[in-house]
């Protein structure tokens, strides 16, 4: 059942350049993310969220972080079950974009939930993706990261590297994937 | 009336880069304090290029199975960052980010709701999007004015398509 539009969800981002504070052109210090953070995921042409509705308006920050660094290790040890130790890593979070799903629904986008991991949902039916055509999708990913609220993860003090061992509210439903 | 220059602020500038750097990013002299702001600025992307083309060379870069952004998509995007050097100053340079497709992402970022990207290929082929604020239609109904589309990079010009969207993002009489 997709998510009701007062839902509030957040897309974690990895890579370094795809999420920035920079001056904009009138001189405001703005955090801007690249559409490239909204690339819907190749193969299934969905993009990965999670449900922060209940956290971000109790300003429960570190639980958000503690989430954000959680799939950040899920994504470290599947990268090493499946390439070992090749040289390759996978890009750490740097960031992340929050979201109300009545903005994305208003791109013609679905939320669906998924009950793995916790209050993992997939925002999905963006427009059908190749790489050289279709800038409909591309279109689409841009509003996103125009509409998306970004935070970095270098601005969060205290800071949050050694988050997962702290005892923030969402800690004991992740529990028994640490 | 030619702009008059501060000495020690061009010395000061034009020292945080080595000639070799100089010459790479342009073969006219520096002749203005805003030709120099626009030099290092055309330096700094030009270095973010090179690490992206260092970084980014072989598959799985990020560790998600991303395809590999090719020489010739590096040198793609340099051609049009070296023409970029000529549109009026007003204009940034690009935000660069590779996508996991192999293309290398260009965004003028003007702020939030204003801002023109493309995504170019190793053939020179490349898809942009351009959301450009809000605007009221006949029926005094909001709309948010966008556009998106493919072209290709052509010849040794700066692409007419891209020229006009960005014109049409800084409200510019056209390039």
């Amino acid at each position: 059942m997709p998510l009701d539009p007062s839902e509030i969800v957040t897309h974690f981002i990895f890579g370094k350049r795809k999420i920035k504070r920079k001056v904009n052109y009138i001189g405001v210090s703005e955090i801007s993310i690249q559409p490239s953070a909204f690339e819907p995921e190749p193969n299934r042409n969905d993009l990965s969220v999670f449900q922060i509705s209940d956290i971000k308006p109790q300003s429960d920050i570190r639980s958000i972080w503690f989430i954000g660094k959680f799939v950040e290790r899920v994504r470290q040890d599947a990268h090493l079950k499946k390439h070992g130790t090749d040289g390759t890593n996978p890009t750490n979070m740097y960031g992340r974009g929050d979201l109300s799903v009545q903005q994305i629904q208003e791109l013609g986008l679905h939320v669906e939930p998924n009950s793995s991991p916790p209050r993992h949902a997939n925002i999905t039916e963006f427009p059908p993706f190749n790489r050289e055509k279709n800038s409909a999708s591309f279109n689409t990913q841009q509003k996103l990261a125009d509409r998306a609220e970004g935070f970095l993860s270098s601005e969060v003090s205290p800071e949050i590297t050694d988050i997962l061992n702290e005892d923030v509210a969402v800690r004991h439903e992740f529990s028994s994937l640490l | 009336m030619p702009e008059i220059v501060d000495p020690e602020v061009f010395d000061f500038e034009i020292s945080q880069f080595s000639v070799d750097e100089l010459d790479f990013i342009t073969e006219e002299p520096c002749e203005s304090f805003k030709h120099v702001e626009r030099c290092a600025e055309q330096t700094e992307v030009l270095k973010e290029l090179k690490e992206i083309e260092e970084e980014c060379s072989t598959e799985n870069w990020g560790g998600m199975n991303e395809l590999p952004v090719t020489t010739e998509t590096i040198t793609q995007a340099r051609e049009l960052l070296i023409r970029s050097a000529n549109l009026p100053y007003l204009i940034q340079f690009p935000n660069l980010t590779p996508t996991s497709f192999g293309l290398l992402e260009m965004e003028w970022y003007k702020e939030k709701g204003q801002r023109l990207a493309i995504r170019i290929n190793e053939q020179g082929v490349f898809i942009f999007s351009g959301l450009f604020g809000q605007a009221i239609d006949a029926a005094g109904k909001m709309f948010e004015e966008n556009i998106h589309g493919t072209s290709l990079l052509e010849g040794d010009q700066f692409p007419k398509v891209i020229k006009e969207q960005l014109a049409r993002l800084y409200n510019i009489p056209p390039i």
